[in-house]
């Protein structure tokens, strides 16, 4: 698809805009009494946006029973809007359920609604909002669902709902005893309360302490529950033949050869792509390499081209942070020294290790469809629109992701495949190659960075971030949205500076670039953060002091309770891996730290350049997410952090020559492998009652930890990713 | 054109395309679908198997050559749910997966591992391994292979 056409159908989704006109509402508070469109508020607005948790509207509206099942087997099925990619969310929602529920989490069971049987969540799955999204709308389901199998039991044995006591799935009086699903294949109605007290946190059995995933058992004896994995009656084949080119349209084909090969049962020609439809995946392969398509491309687009392009002083500016009076300070040439230094970070691809992949089955008017989706609703609604159904007509069902990492919100090929069956009349498993997963997709754009800071007695009076990309979400946004943020808010997610400099300025600018750019993983803080933190040791190395008392100095800010909760973590992280500026063989240390909305995590870095290899030999990485809901949950994608991160800024880079890109598969896009992996060790830290995210903020300080560590280790500053074009 | 091999035990004579990669005729022919289609190049060993006993990237292997040989995929690596291989039951007590798309690649090859290195240190797992996992279970991965490596010691020595 090229970019322009995924713009048009980015806009004319009914789910995105009634979630985004909840957002203006939500805004509106600090933005709209103000005269929008001037500078400042602007500032106002994008600074508020880049701060918000990710909302969840409306999962709070229905009843327990909308949520939760009690099965006839005795199994609770609660339902979870957010999609389970790998990052434990089903996990966190069966502690959560069995806790209100006070019953083992084994008995839980959590699943995927569709799109006709239950909760959907407008947003989608990402920004790190899973378990803050399900914390209290789970807890509150499952303790409504609880007092009603209470009251049901008291009113059967005649006594007070206070006499009976709920223990694993079933209720007790005295001697007598029921199951959760004989009780309720007994009763015919129940009342949900709707506001139900819930389990004071000091009285946790579950939830913050260490489970194994509830997944587990289904992921280690290869059960088939991927999308890819979904099976129906004559089920037919597809493989598509897309442009190899950025932005290519398709200007004429030749399919004789193709309809030839056997096996083939049709080639489907729609406007910009070609469906090989077989009665195996393997003949729809092989007969969509002998389909013979002209591409035409209007521009071409070298690597050079796209750099040029991703420079600061091009495309839009907008000012998204302004205290005090940076500019001023940095005119004034009569006193301190200015240090200017400039960054850049490569676009990438999400290289999930599931290939995109779709079962969609049209019959009588209907069509069910099988995916794993970050937004399933919007694919749903996506479908319905482009085959002129009725939404009634058109039912989704999310199956687990083999990684999102943010690369299934758009592009899913669910309506391609959907198209397909319906002109067959038979169920089409449409699966991508892996070489189209590599280059028909979106990718995380590439940015340059432009740092100064104006350093007077051993001080930072002034400091100045600006930085260059294309859109990540922008393009998904009404009008209204672009006109108060200016901004892109993913792009620039991280981009202000939290550290307490007295003059702060910091500036986007918004270029373009060919391909379709949007969210990875940790959003703008992968580019934002590995700039800022490897500029703030520059610093720190040009007054000549410890890295992390530096940054500590910085770190006061008492209206900003943030800053307290880094402090400590910082001290923390320090202790674990034993800070140290004394180099140890070939290797040494490196730090970085941030505040991504209300998470805050550091890292310490052991690297070094060995044979000529960059090798980082040990990471410990800290995380206050707030309140820890499933320590071990977080455990696990503080580590996937550290390797994707790694992955990202040693190796991963995404290169276009002749408009075409340069990776169609694994072996010219290198990823982290175990020979990468590092001796791990995470620190949690669980503040207060609130929840936070966890799935990104710990990516934000692994590239600069490294390159900081490798600057201690070698003398030379990594100031670009990926890395290893750098030795 | 008749291919007859046993796969997980069991005999199975199947009328196919004998060039189709092992891959999709176990996925789609046989409805085994722990086996998983990564890359199509051989590079990522979502795909991997053993056939005779050997480790191999089922997406570049052509139906025809698995004539006569025993196959097993993931499915067919613990005697039954109650007995776990021990791979998998390091899987289990390491917590491993995350997503878990790429995990029974991973522990096929481990399989084959612990098979070939009795005590298999990390560089020993390092240097062995080149399948690709996104999500980042590689450390845990490392503790499993170790782990299993003393499952299966202690089960032999049991013996």
């Amino acid at each position: 698809m090229s970019k322009k056409q995924e713009k048009e159908t980015a806009n004319i989704d009914p789910g995105r805009r009634a979630f985004l006109s909840k957002g203006i509402v939500m805004l509106g508070s600090t933005a709209l009494l103000l005269h929008f469109g001037c500078a400042p508020t602007q500032r106002k607005v994008f600074q508020f946006a880049d701060q918000q948790e990710a909302p969840n509207f409306g999962l709070n509206k229905h009843a327990a029973d909308f949520w939760i099942k009690i099965l006839p087997e005795n199994i609770i099925q609660v339902f979870s809007p957010k999609v389970e990619m790998g990052q434990g969310i089903f996990t966190t929602a069966a502690l959560c359920a069995a806790e209100e529920l006070y019953t083992d989490p084994k008995f839980v069971k959590v699943v995927h609604p569709s799109t006709h049987n239950g909760p959907l969540d407008p947003f989608g799955t990402g920004g790190s909002s899973s378990t803050a999204g399900l914390f209290m709308p789970v807890r509150l389901a499952a303790a409504s669902m609880r007092l009603a199998l209470e009251n049901a039991a008291a009113k059967k044995w005649n006594t007070n709902a206070a006499n009976i006591e709920t223990r694993d799935a079933r209720l007790h009086f005295g001697s007598q005893q029921i199951s959760f699903a004989d009780l309720v294949a007994e009763s015919t109605s129940f009342k949900f309360d709707k506001k139900p007290a819930l389990t004071a946190r000091e009285n946790f059995k579950y939830i913050g302490k260490d489970n194994p995933r509830t997944d587990l058992k289904d992921k280690v004896m290869g059960a088939p529950i991927f999308g890819i994995d979904h099976e129906a009656d004559d089920l037919q084949y597809a493989v598509a033949v897309e442009s190899p080119y950025i932005n290519g349209q398709l200007q004429s084909a030749d399919s004789k050869e193709a309809e030839k090969m056997t096996g083939v049962l049709q080639i489907i020609k729609e406007d910009n792509y070609l469906l090989v439809i077989a009665d195996s995946r393997y003949h729809a392969e092989m007969a969509a390499r002998k389909v013979k398509a002209n591409w035409k491309v209007e521009r071409k687009w070298d690597q050079a081209d796209i750099d040029a392009a991703v420079q600061v002083g091009k495309g839009k500016f907008e000012s998204i942070q302004k205290e005090g009076k940076a500019a001023a300070a940095f005119k004034d040439k009569d006193k301190g020294e200015i240090l200017e230094v400039e960054y850049r970070t490569a676009a990438a691809a999400h290289a999930f290790m599931e290939p995109k992949g779709t079962l969609a089955n049209y019959k009588d008017g209907k069509l069910y469809v099988v995916t794993g989706s970050q937004q399933p609703g919007r694919d749903r609604t996506d479908i319905a629109k482009a085959l002129d159904m009725k939404k009634a007509d058109v039912e989704l069902q999310c199956a687990f992701l083999g990684g999102g990492f943010g690369g299934r919100f758009y592009l899913n090929k669910v309506v391609q495949a959907a198209r397909a069956s319906k002109l067959i009349g038979k169920p089409v498993h449409l699966v991508s190659t892996r070489e189209s997963d590599f280059l028909n997709n979106y990718y995380r754009p590439s940015s340059h960075h432009i740092l100064k800071a104006k350093i007077e007695d051993k001080k930072v009076v002034a400091a100045q971030h600006d930085m260059a990309s294309d859109d990540m979400v922008f393009d998904h946004v009404p009008g209204i949205m672009k006109l108060m943020m200016g901004a892109d808010p993913s792009t620039c997610h991280g981009a202000l500076f939290n550290y307490n400099f007295p003059n702060r300025n910091t500036n986007s600018w918004r270029v373009d670039t060919p391909y379709v750019t949007g969210i990875w993983r940790g959003v703008g803080i992968v580019a934002t953060s590995f700039a800022k933190e490897v500029f703030i040791d520059e610093v720190a190395e040009k007054i000549a002091q410890d890295p992390i008392d530096f940054r500590l100095q910085y770190l006061h800010n008492d209206k900003d309770h943030r800053h307290e909760r880094l402090r400590n973590l910082i001290e923390k992280v320090k202790n674990v891996a034993g800070w140290t500026r004394q180099k140890n063989n070939q290797m040494a240390q490196g730090f970085a730290c941030a505040m991504d909305r209300a998470t805050v995590v550091a890292g310490i870095c052991e690297a070094g350049i060995i044979d000529g290899k960059i090798k980082v030999s040990k990471f410990t990485l800290g995380i206050d997410p707030g309140f820890v809901v499933n320590p071990e949950g977080v455990r696990q994608q503080c580590e996937g952090c550290i390797m994707m991160g790694l992955s990202s800024a040693i190796y991963e880079k995404l290169i276009v020559k002749d408009s075409m890109v340069q990776h169609s598969n694994f072996h010219q896009y290198p990823v982290a492998m175990l020979s990468d992996t590092p001796e791990i060790e995470i620190v949690i830290q669980s503040t207060g009652d609130e929840v936070f995210g966890v799935g990104e903020p710990p990516i934000a300080p692994i590239a600069p930890a490294i390159a900081n560590a490798l600057y201690a280790a070698t003398g030379k500053r990594f100031r670009s990713t990926p890395f290893r074009d750098l030795i | 054109m008749k291919i007859k091999f046993k796969i997980n035990g069991k005999a199975v004579e199947l009328d196919v395309d004998p060039e189709t990669p092992l891959l999709w005729v176990v996925r789609d022919e046989l409805k085994l679908k722990a086996t998983k289609y990564g890359c199509g190049r051989s590079m990522c060993g979502a795909c991997s198997l053993h056939i005779d006993g050997d480790l191999f990237r089922s997406c570049s292997y052509p139906v025809k050559y698995a004539e006569g040989k025993e196959v097993t995929t993931l499915e067919g690596l613990s005697e039954d749910e109650e007995e776990l291989h021990p791979v998998q039951q390091a899987w289990m007590e390491e917590n491993v997966p995350q997503c878990g798309y790429c995990q029974p690649g991973f522990m096929m090859a481990a399989a084959k591992l612990i098979e070939e290195i009795d005590e298999p240190d990390t560089e020993d797992i390092k240097a062995n391994i080149s399948n690709i996992c996104r999500c980042g279970t590689h450390p845990r991965i490392i503790k499993a292979i170790k782990r299993a490596a003393q499952i299966k010691q202690a089960k032999t020595s049991s013996l």
